[in-house]
């Protein structure tokens, strides 16, 4: 958009041909909303009337037949004269012929129904009832038609009452016919009238009730629609509507367009509306084309203006490039411009011009091209100089700078600032001898003044010129010369000194053209300069980055010094260096790495310990440098030095190590040389530090590596024996040779005991045993390693003699620590004088603990082992009791039941009623006895785990039934036993004599522990879950809560006092539990003391494939 | 030159709208997936009326309506298995034929949209919570059920009114045959008869209950519905040939296995009702929106062959009402 802020030709007509745009299309959209959309939205409106009259008709049609047909049947007259069946069967006709009619009644006079007729329902004469307070009643029997409201049965089905009147005669009324119409079908056509892409039609009755509508839900919750503006509209305005094609609020709360008609039979209303953005979107669709042609003429106006103005604009650049070009000195150029118009013109004007101009520049470039060539053959002689070309060249430049000036001879002459004199740097022409008679100058000379004021000085005619003091030139054949100073990097350094044998060669006017000699002179010089410090910062960086990767690549300290020294003397050219580091633990300062020093001189550097000025480096972390040493005055040098610096080795800011670098010289050393040494410096450090944390890295590991074997070694077995052994193998590889002990104590006797050795006579080490326990001792009480620096000569131990025999000299003790506990020591002698560090002995305090772990796993597994095999033992023995103690108690108890059962039956001859009590009792408690032994007998086989699962296929109604059987007998308390179960459940595959044990169980314990009340026993299959679930719920003494979690442990009741009252031992739930558990289920109870229990059993089914129950009615 | 880009980018922006204007939002539609849930067997009519329904709706299998049947052959159990497959196919519409399979397939979605049909009441089966429910994703026909079995009495006692008992075979184990049962008992001591009701849960016992039933011991079979006594139709149709006696059924397809009466819906036009549900579905009402329909119509059914066999004379004012008589 930046043309909008162009003040060009260009810019200016595009604004003005957007402006016009602009004004068009708001004129444009003002007359489109003023009337074009307004007419749009009372089209919609029309529309949108149409169809509401439609399904108003429609609406009215269905009523209006309904109420013809069945006015029809009630012909004046007719329907009283016929027979009761045949009033029936006239009936059934209106049904058969108009589906929607659901349900038809009759009524006398009076409102009491005569005759009902249902689709469904079945009316016999008790059903009918009365209408005679019913407003259809009444104002059919008015003689006028009655049309209920729309209401809805038990099913969603929308259906509306009809009552017209039976005439006997025209004037008098004998009865009513009352029909149920069904809406539904014609509230399926209504709510299939489609009202534009997002439009609905619904129907609201005379109240603002909602009665259809294409969502059936909102039919259903009866939508009280009054408030809305349009159904506001009909109560007011009945049909019409007065404000077609405005926006109104819809039943949803949105803006619509909306109409409505209303159905005559009924006062009801047809509602049509279609939300705002729907409903117009055709307007909208009109709208968005009229932009797009708007955009696009946009477009096309843009690009007839940019065109436009391209043709003017473009040779109006044409004459500025024109312009430009003789601004620039191009009068050659000539305009061509053929526009035929003023720009023509003007371009012929520039043209003249340009003509003027060229023929007043030529006179000129003649005086300039003299000038010219005399420079360029200057700048010819110094071109090999601005190449900043090696030192020897200057004399090729003096040369050349000869050629150039036309001079005789020429010179370039440095100043010595010591010897206030110019040197030749490089000359040709003069005599020989002649510059260096001539280097020492008189102060006021003519070179010591061009030098001093950096102005050039030129002498025509030098035995003429006052400002030549000394005129030996003459002497030699020069008559004019010039002194050009030259200025060097912003100093002046020299003098050019040229010289002719002819007066006057040099003159004033020259003085321009000298002096840019002189300058370029001093460019090429400065530029040498720079390529000379550019060599040394290369060649330093080299040997910086060669030192780098040296250290980089290697961690060998030897290799790198070797490489630092070599690059050390090859970048700064000094005679000797040397390294010295610090030894980290002594603090003794060692020299390391050497160059350039006889071997006496190393002997001599040896010796100097400490020596001074190392010392100070590493105090002060700086580095230290004698610039010009006299002999012997800086103690800790050879004599011969005469420059010397000593820079610190750094890691971080500790110093390290010092480098020393020295000359024979006095050559002072740069602030440049020193930060390159530093540099060095710190490589050097850094390498140290690495080479060092480096090896410590390789010593760890081997120590964790070696301590990873053993850890695995002697985790491997729970062996003792094996666990010692390999302790000792192990240990070797630290120490060799060394003698390794190891004491444990005696848990029963808690004395140290000898367990093994290494490298010593075990023999021999067993009869001293006793002798060497002090130093055991010493580690074991303090519960930490022990160190004893000679135990030949130690007066803590006890047995120096011993010591002596076998030779051991040194001595570690090493409790062995698990748990707190200590078990034992490790003892570890040398037989040579043997420094233990403090690495060394943590390292094998570490090992000792893990050691003492497994020693005590090893211990804890004996004892394991053996408390195993006994307890075996024990539960074998147990377990061969009980059987055959169930076993011999089971034969004689059958025997007692069997004659006791005979006794009764009279088999022995008649029995008074007592004997038969008393038998009834015997035999009562013969059978619990007897079910007590073979629940011990289950509990034993489920124990051995001899208990298997036998599924059968078995129908589950059947298998209740048959429990139930069982349960049939009344029972001597007030407790009623109830059964839920359905009557088909299904066949299933299950252990059935399992299940039945354990439900029997449950029932039996429900019953024993309830006093009144009932027992509830119910199945429920849940064939989505694949489960059955059996609950037996009872109303007994129930359980407390933290009982609970017991009840299912073997041999428990819920408490002593209940054992007491109620009997048993207690392992039916054990059983009942484990039996479940087999068949893949689970058991649960909830329980409250007090108030019952409740124990649900859910076991898994595989339930067989069965016919299922749909068909016929729906399923 | 920026101008010109401004310019250039105006009169795509132009042309661009124009083109959306011209371009339909909507792409080419896939056929619609219609998931079938259903026992077959004798209910084989049901989703049969469903696709006729669908056909006059105007979809044609395999080109614009794929359906993806899962035919359970008569057994409720394991159905949940069932409905991985037919939702994997990402249906549009799930139908389900009868109650429990209809529950099935509301336990396993609640976003695809399902029509029930030939379900007794879609209540107190626990398969909707009311009528008016708009964001249940169910919908569907119910037929009406235990209502039925008083107005199938009704008429068999317009055809046979010296009828004073009648034999009912109950499948005890089925829950349809227990409630309609009951229903008809109620009805039955409205107009004074006596239902002899014989509890069946095999073949065997079916045929024993024939057997051991005298002749003129009844004056009717009137058929209670259950999977089991309807497999044996057989049976009851020989019974009451033999004994010249009327066997009243709820549908009309059993009258050309020899029933005398029929009285109910039909589950051909069942299937067509819930297809005309489908559609509106498909084209993109929502169910709570649709109101659970019952059916259309009831019909009645009369086998004159079999009034002429039993020697039965059918009143003039039943075959008139009779929408199907069979000759």
């Amino acid at each position: 958009m930046s043309f909008l802020r162009s003040k060009s030709i260009k810019g200016r007509i595009l604004k003005q041909l957007l402006l016009a745009i602009g004004v068009v299309a708001a004129i444009f959209i003002s007359v489109w909303r003023a009337s074009v959309e307004p007419a749009l939205r009372a089209d919609v409106g029309r529309r949108q009337k149409e169809i509401a009259q439609r399904a108003a008709d429609q609406i009215n049609e269905f009523i209006e037949s309904r109420v013809q047909e069945l006015g029809a049947v009630a012909e004046i007259g007719r329907f009283w004269e016929m027979r009761a069946e045949d009033q029936k069967e006239a009936l059934y006709r209106v049904m058969k012929r108009d589906p929607q009619v659901r349900e038809i009644a009759v009524t006398d006079a009076t409102g009491q129904e005569v005759l009902r007729l249902s689709r469904i329902r079945v009316f016999t004469q008790a059903d009918l009832i009365s209408h005679a307070q019913e407003k259809k009643f009444h104002q059919a029997m008015k003689g006028q038609v009655y049309i209920g409201p729309v209401s809805h049965g038990s099913t969603a089905e929308p259906f509306i009452t009809l009552a017209v009147p039976i005439r006997f005669t025209a004037a008098e009324i004998r009865g009513v016919i009352i029909a149920e119409v069904s809406l539904k079908t014609l509230w399926e056509s209504v709510s299939d009238i489609k009202v534009g892409r997002a439009g609905r039609l619904f129907v609201v009755d005379q109240n603002g009730t909602l009665i259809a509508h294409p969502d059936y839900s909102k039919v259903l919750l009866g939508l009280d629609l009054s408030h809305i503006d349009e159904v506001e509209e009909m109560s007011r305005f009945g049909g019409d509507d007065p404000n077609v094609g405005a926006v109104q609020l819809g039943m949803d709360g949105e803006p619509v367009l909306t109409n409505h008609a209303v159905i005559p039979e009924t006062r009801w209303g047809a509602i049509v509306e279609e939300p705002v953005e729907t409903a117009l979107a055709d307007v909208k669709q009109v709208e968005r084309l009229a932009l797009v042609v708007f955009v696009l003429t946009l477009g096309g106006a843009l690009a007839f203006g940019i065109i436009f103005s391209l043709r003017i604009a473009r040779p109006v650049r044409q004459l500025e490039q024109g312009a430009k070009l003789i601004a620039q000195g191009n009068l050659e150029q000539k305009l061509d411009i053929r526009t035929g118009d003023e720009i023509e013109t003007l371009a012929h004007e520039f043209n003249t011009m340009a003509e003027a101009l060229k023929e007043s520049r030529e006179g000129l470039e003649d005086k300039i091209a003299e000038r010219t060539r005399d420079l360029s053959a200057l700048y010819a002689a110094m071109a090999p100089l601005a190449s900043a070309s090696a030192r020897d060249l200057l004399q090729q430049v003096v040369e050349r700078l000869k050629k150039a000036t036309h001079a005789d001879a020429a010179a370039i002459r440095i100043h010595d600032q010591e010897t206030k004199s110019f040197f030749s740097a490089a000359h040709i022409g003069f005599p020989s001898g002649f510059i260096e008679t001539t280097r020492t100058v008189q102060e006021g000379s003519a070179i010591v003044r061009a030098f001093a004021t950096g102005e050039p000085i030129i002498i025509a005619d030098i035995a003429e010129d006052p400002r030549m003091t000394v005129r030996k030139q003459l002497e030699v054949g020069f008559k004019s010369c010039a002194y050009l100073p030259l200025k060097v990097s912003g100093q002046f350094r020299g003098i050019i000194h040229l010289a002719s044998r002819e007066s006057g060669c040099f003159n004033d006017d020259k003085t321009e053209h000298l002096t840019a000699v002189a300058r370029q002179m001093g460019v090429a010089m400065e530029n040498h300069e720079l390529f000379e410090q550019s060599q040394q910062r290369a060649r330093e960086e080299a040997a910086l980055s060669s030192i780098a990767m040296a250290a980089g690549q290697s961690l060998e300290l030897d290799k790198l010094f070797g490489v630092t020294l070599d690059k050390i003397v090859e970048v700064t050219w000094r005679e000797r260096v040397n390294i010295r580091l610090k030894d980290r633990l002594t603090g003794e300062v060692k020299l390391v790495a050497y160059q350039g020093f006889s071997e006496h001189e190393i002997e001599e550097l040896r010796c100097m310990t400490p020596h001074p000025p190392t010392e100070r480096v590493f105090y002060t972390g700086e580095p230290v440098v004698f610039n010009n040493v006299a002999e012997g005055r800086v103690p800790g040098l050879l004599h011969r030095t005469r420059s010397v610096a000593w820079i610190p080795i750094k890691v971080e800011s500790k110093v390290v190590g010092a480098l020393g670098v020295s000359d024979n010289q006095s050559r002072p050393f740069s602030p440049n040389e020193v930060r390159l040494l530093e540099a060095i410096g710190s490589i050097l450090g850094v390498a140290t530090e690495n080479a060092r944390l480096f090896g410590e890295t390789i010593r760890n590991l081997e120590r964790i590596r070696a301590l990873r074997e053993i850890d695995m070694a002697i985790t491997s077995t729970l062996n003792l024996k094996s666990v010692i052994r390999v302790l000792l193998e192990k240990m070797d590889l630290f120490l060799p040779n060394a003698v390794v002990t190891v004491k444990l104590i005696n848990p029963s006797t808690g004395e140290l005991e000898p367990v093994a050795c290494r490298n010593i006579d075990e023999q021999t080490w067993m009869e001293q045993r006793k002798n060497l326990t002090s130093l055991s001792r010493i580690a074991l009480d303090r519960k930490l390693p022990v160190t004893l620096a000679d135990i030949q000569t130690d007066p803590r131990c006890a047995e120096r003699e011993f010591a002596r025999e076998q030779r051991l000299v040194s001595y570690l003790g090493v409790p062995l620590v698990a748990k707190s506990q200590s078990l034992g020591v490790i003892g570890f002698f040398t037989r040579q004088k043997h420094s233990f560090d403090d690495e060394e002995i943590e390292f094998l305090h570490t090992l000792a603990g893990q050691s003492a772990v497994a020693i005590q796993n090893a211990q804890l597994y004996e004892q394991t082992k053996q408390q195993a095999v006994e307890l075996e033992k024990a539960n074998k023995a147990k377990d061969e009791f009980l059987s055959v103690t169930s076993h011999e108690l089971r034969t004689p108890l059958n025997v007692v039941l069997g004659y006791s059962q005979m006794l009764k039956e009279g088999m022995f001859g008649e029995i008074v009623p007592e004997q038969e009590k008393a038998l009834e009792t015997i035999m009562a408690r013969s059978r619990d006895q007897l079910t007590m032994i073979n629940s011990v007998l289950r509990v034993t086989q489920i124990e051995a785990g001899a208990v298997t699962v036998d599924r059968e296929q078995t129908q589950l109604t059947e298998f209740l039934d048959e429990i139930r059987s069982g349960y049939g007998i009344p029972l001597e308390k007030e407790v009623a036993i109830e059964w839920q179960y359905a009557s088909d459940l299904p066949m299933i595959e299950i252990d059935r004599d399992k299940l039945k044990h354990v439900l029997e169980n449950l029932i039996n314990n429900a019953i024993k522990f309830t006093e009144r009340g009932k027992v509830l026993i119910s199945a429920l299959h849940m064939p989505e879950l694949g489960v059955l679930k059996f609950t037996v719920t009872d109303t007994g003494v129930g359980i407390s809560k933290e009982k609970i979690p017991f009840i299912f442990e073997m041999f428990h009741q819920i408490d002593s006092s209940v054992t007491r009252k109620y009997e048993g031992m207690g392992i039916g739930l054990y059983i009942a539990k484990k039996f479940t558990e087999l068949l893949g289920g689970s058991i649960e109870v909830e329980s409250e003391p007090g108030r019952g229990s409740r124990f649900t059993v859910t076991v898994p089914v595989l339930e067989t494939d069965r016919k299922s129950e749909h068909e016929g009615a729906a399923g | 030159m920026k101008s010109h880009t401004f310019a250039s980018v105006l009169v795509l922006l132009a042309i661009g709208m124009a083109l959306m204007e011209r371009t339909p939002a909507a792409a080419q539609a896939r056929p619609a997936r219609v998931a079938i849930l259903t026992p077959a067997q004798s209910l084989s009519a049901v989703h049969e009326g469903l696709k006729e329904g669908l056909a006059r709706l105007g979809y044609k299998d395999g080109k614009n309506i794929t359906y993806i049947v899962e035919d359970t052959n008569g057994s409720s159990s394991n159905l949940a298995y069932r409905m991985p497959k037919l939702l994997a196919a990402n249906p549009d519409v799930l139908v389900a034929v009868t109650t429990v399979h209809a529950l099935t397939a509301k336990r396993a979605t609640s976003t695809v949209p399902i029509v029930f049909a030939w379900v007794a009441d879609p209540v107190p089966a626990g398969l909707i919570a009311g009528y008016s429910d708009a964001k249940s994703n169910l919908t569907g026909v119910a037929a009406i059920g235990d209502s039925l079995m008083g107005k199938r009495l009704e008429v068999l006692l317009q055809i046979v009114p010296k009828a004073k008992r009648l034999l009912a075979l109950v499948a005890t184990t089925e829950g349809v045959a227990v409630s309609a049962i009951r229903s008809l008992e109620t009805t039955a001591k409205k107009f004074g008869v006596k239902v002899v009701r014989r509890d069946v849960t095999t073949e065997d016992e079916v045929k024993n209950a024939l057997r051991e039933t005298d002749k003129g011991s009844v004056d009717a079979i009137f058929h209670v519905p259950s999977t089991l006594v309807r497999a044996r139709m057989d049976l009851l149709v020989k019974k009451a040939m033999e004994e010249r006696m009327p066997l009243a059924v709820h549908e009309d397809t059993l009258l050309d296995w020899g029933a005398l009466v029929s009285y109910g819906p039909n589950p051909r036009l069942i299937g067509m009702q819930a297809a005309a549900i489908v559609d509106k579905i498909l084209r993109g009402a929502r169910p709570g929106q649709i109101p659970i329909e019952t059916p259309d119509g009831f019909f009645l059914g009369i086998n004159l062959k079999v009034a002429k066999r039993i020697g039965l004379k059918i009143p003039g004012e039943i075959l008139e009402r009779a929408d199907r008589l069979v000759e």
